[in-house]
């Protein structure tokens, strides 16, 4: 970690004492400043709630300088702000997270978004109940937001208004199942005197549930003697799903583990990131040693392991798009090239695919811009959409690409 | 508690859209009349009468909601010319029964006692009309901003710029008028909280424009500063930017989606950055930087927010901030044509952000305001925002009804000798 010069820390010093403790974590005054303030808000109100007489029971009042002393040592440990606080905002949303449960980002909120207003926007009817299924959803931050975004966008301009949402969120770990719940919960809370939406009793409204389910071939399944066989569990809990209809879906969306074990232990991946998120959540599990892995990089490999188990089940519940987050536009080349491989065929096959950026609503920057007509001349060109890091792989086909605004229905005009 | 607002009928020139008149609660404020009543002035509570007039008969052919409004509007000034007239009458017949060799000397007693009586009331009738005229500004019902930031002088400026800036808190709570922190930027590394770089206070209230106005410009201080060890007295500055508040739930989309409308900004034009996670972002980055940053291009505006932990917050702060402060520049640009306009025929003072409008002189406790002129005494009072300072401003509003008479008097005329000019 670069070290910092001793002006800064002593000027910080003489401002508040906490505040070159923080300085360790944050990239500047400015905000460590912030963070020393967010805290402070957060030590007074818990000491406040403390009043309350089931809390403290005879034993002594905790101070709110003693809470913020505390909060600022676990920070200065590398401890995430947002398991400090307990919440983290989320677009317009504002979410629990918990330890064990990935922060959700930034970037996952801005490409979610995007999606959500391209397909309320659609000049071409949706289908009556549009099925959302967000696979690896940890605090079930995708399908939160993308109905807030899409039912919004809807009332505000008019359109598909009538579209009724059905969204399904899975994760292999009970922790996030729980969290994702307790979010659902809370969010539905706030927006229903908003909304009226979601209304998760099926009266007519929007309904988003959460799945607990392993969406990578067990272990024990015989992968070799099957290869397109997708392993039950998923498809199974699916089946069972009490709504029915449950291997039928739209649109797939996918925040997968996509950090390489090299990626994972170097410095592209914060040390507050390995040290306190879990490894579960970020670094997918080590392939089969199946077939010859010769002249295959394994690390690049183990990083794209689900992406092929996505297309799979895509196929499987005849999913029209697909938005799969990745690392970056390396990751993103080497899934179009997935994706591609498997044609045009029925059923199977992708009309196009493009790689959406950190910020796809925004406009590209001049060198974005030169790199994607240099990239255009090539025969294997990639499209990318907006300004940032590559973030998102998007693919369509059917009426998918009408959807998204993306073609245009000649039939139609 | 507010009358509809009215437009005047010069002011459906496009120089002049933004006088929309408001009568509120500022109005209390009366404008000292002239001696006599101006002519001009005069002559437009007839106009305006006039077409109260045309108004009321197309009423009674059919209703319409849009002339019923306008009628309502324009009221105001037709009863107080009715109280013009009536008092004007009830003089020039005193007069000419006193002019009247054959006038009764028993009724010309009587009628001398009067005439005292019937000056005074037509006197506060011209008053109570010239009122009824001035333009109330257009944003005056609107929730502002005030935006304070210390002038060159280091460390003294900013501790001064905090100070306004509580003073403006406690006159907020005194008022029971809402406030928010927008924006809070103490001076890096200054251990003392009551310095400030930047500050932006929303005032929540309907007419918080119309109390604040006021008080945009530079305010000026005279004091030993703390950290002066020898006791001289430094003269600092701080500025006071008062921005009218436009927020899109109290806007509405036409204002914003008209290209029209000062609120406007066309999206293409503004450029949004965002701060990004460090490296590779995703997975790999765990941030809590919520800055945002917008650039309007054409103006080179910037404005950036990283107070709320959450991005969109940001974001919709700062298109708040951009919007008002493009729409203040557009009118101050307006003011500045009509200024220019008018120079020819009075003197009116700017109030822009570069004049000194008040000093806070700590020796001699005592406050003076170079528009209105008004001096206190009761330094302490104004500064903790007390009920002195309520007098300051109220002196001020006072003097900015004054001026805007005059500009509608020399607007007035210079309309007039373009007429006379083309007949
Ligand atoms: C990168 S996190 C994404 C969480 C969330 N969607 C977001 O964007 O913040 C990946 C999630 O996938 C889950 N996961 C890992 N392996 C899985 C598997 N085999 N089946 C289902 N979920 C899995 C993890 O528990 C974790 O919550």
């Amino acid at each position: 970690m670069p070290r910092l010069p001793t002006s800064l820390l002593r000027r910080a010093a003489s401002e508040n004492p906490l505040l070159p403790l923080l300085l360790r974590q944050c990239r500047d005054l400015r905000s460590a400043q912030n963070e020393l303030r967010w805290l402070q808000e957060h030590a007074i109100e818990r000491a406040q709630a403390q009043t309350h007489p089931s809390e403290y029971n005879g034993r002594v009042r905790i101070g709110y300088r003693t809470l913020l002393r505390d909060m600022v040592s676990q920070r200065t440990k590398g401890v995430p702000l947002q398991y400090i606080l307990g919440t983290e905002h989320f677009g317009e949303l504002e979410l629990g997270v918990r330890r064990g449960v990935l922060i959700p980002r930034q970037e996952t909120a801005s490409v979610t978004t995007h999606l959500a207003h391209l397909l309320s926007r659609s000049r071409f009817p949706l289908p009556p109940e549009l099925r959302i299924l967000d696979l690896c959803t940890g605090s079930g931050c995708i399908p939160l937001l993308f109905q807030h975004e899409f039912r919004n966008s809807a009332l505000r301009k008019n359109k598909n208004k009538d579209v009724k949402l059905k969204l399904l969120g899975v994760d292999i770990s009970s922790t996030a199942i729980a969290l994702a719940n307790s979010n659902l919960q809370h969010v539905m809370k706030e927006s229903r005197s908003l909304l009226g939406y979601p209304d998760n009793t099926g009266g007519g409204g929007d309904e988003i549930s959460f799945l607990q389910a392993d969406i990578l071939p067990t272990p024990n399944s015989d992968t070799l003697s099957h290869p397109q066989n997708i392993p039950a569990p998923l498809l199974q809990s699916l089946d069972l799903l009490p709504t029915g209809h449950g291997r039928k879906w739209d649109i797939l969306i996918s925040n997968p583990p996509y950090i390489s074990p090299k990626f994972f232990s170097s410095l592209t991946t914060e040390r507050s990131v390995r040290k306190w998120e879990p490894k579960l959540a970020l670094v997918p599990p080590k392939p089969k040693p199946a077939g010859s892995t010769v002249g295959k990089d394994t690390d690049d490999e183990q990083a794209d392991l689900f992406y092929p188990v996505l297309l799979d089940l895509a196929d499987r519940t005849g999913a029209k798009i697909c938005l799969f987050e990745v690392a970056d536009l390396a990751q993103a080349s080497r899934v179009v090239r997935l994706v591609r491989e498997r044609g045009t065929g029925l059923g199977r096959g992708w009309d196009r695919v493009e790689v959406w950026r950190d910020e796809p609503g925004l406009p590209s920057e001049p060198e974005e811009v030169m790199e994607r007509e240099e990239k255009e001349k090539d025969e294997a060109s990639i499209e990318t959409v907006g300004r940032g890091n590559g973030r998102a792989v998007v693919c369509w086909r059917g009426a998918g690409g009408l959807w998204l605004g993306k073609e245009t229905n000649k039939a139609l005009d | 508690m507010f009358a509809r607002p009215w437009i005047c009928r010069t002011c459906s020139s496009r120089l002049l859209r933004p006088f929309v008149r408001q009568q509120g609660r500022l109005q209390s404020t009366t404008v000292k009349a002239p001696d006599s009543l101006p002519s001009t002035l005069l002559a437009r509570a007839r106009a305006i009468a006039d077409e109260h007039n045309q108004l009321t008969q197309k009423l009674s052919n059919g209703f319409d909601s849009k002339a019923a409004k306008k009628l309502g509007e324009l009221s105001p000034v037709v009863n107080a010319l009715r109280e013009w007239n009536k008092a004007n009458e009830s003089l020039s017949e005193l007069q000419s029964l006193m002019r009247d060799p054959t006038t009764d000397p028993e009724l010309l007693s009587l009628a001398t006692e009067d005439l005292e009586a019937t000056r005074d009331s037509l006197t506060n009738a011209a008053q109570g009309l010239t009122t009824s005229l001035v333009p109330v500004h257009p944003f005056s019902h609107m929730p502002c901003l005030i935006e304070i930031r210390p002038g060159p002088g280091g460390l003294e400026a900013s501790i001064f710029a905090g100070d306004l800036l509580r003073m403006y808190q406690n006159y907020c709570s005194r008022h029971n008028l809402r406030t928010t922190i927008l924006k809070l930027e103490s001076m890096e590394g200054i251990a003392d909280a009551g310095t400030l770089s930047e500050a932006v206070l929303e005032v929540e209230a309907e007419n918080a424009y119309g109390i604040f106005r006021c008080e945009a410009g530079v305010h000026r201080v005279q004091r030993v500063p703390v950290t002066e060890k020898q006791g001289r007295v430094h003269t600092s500055t701080a500025s006071v930017l008062v921005l009218p508040n436009v927020q899109e739930s109290t806007l509405g989309e036409e204002d914003i989606e008209n290209p029209e409308s000062d609120y406007y900004i066309d999206p293409q034009d503004v450029r949004t950055e965002i701060m990004r996670a460090r490296g590779a972002g995703g997975q790999h980055v765990n941030t809590t930087d919520s800055a945002v940053r917008l650039t309007h291009i054409p103006t080179n505006t910037v404005v950036s927010i990283q107070d709320a932990r959450s991005q969109h917050k940001n974001k919709a702060k700062a298109w708040q901030l951009l919007r008002s402060r493009i729409a203040q520049a557009r009118r101050e640009k307006r003011e500045e044509e009509i200024v220019a306009m008018r120079r020819s025929v009075i003197g009116v003072a700017k109030t822009g952000r570069s004049d000194k409008v008040r000093t806070y002189n700590w020796n001699q406790q005592r406050v003076t305001d170079h528009r209105s002129g008004t001096t206190v005494h009761d330094l302490d009072g104004v500064i903790q925002g007390g009920q002195t300072l309520d007098e300051v401003m109220e002196s001020v509003r006072g003097w900015l009804m004054e001026r805007d008479l005059e500009a509608l008097i020399a607007g007035e005329e210079s309309k007039n000798k373009e007429k006379q000019k083309k007949n």
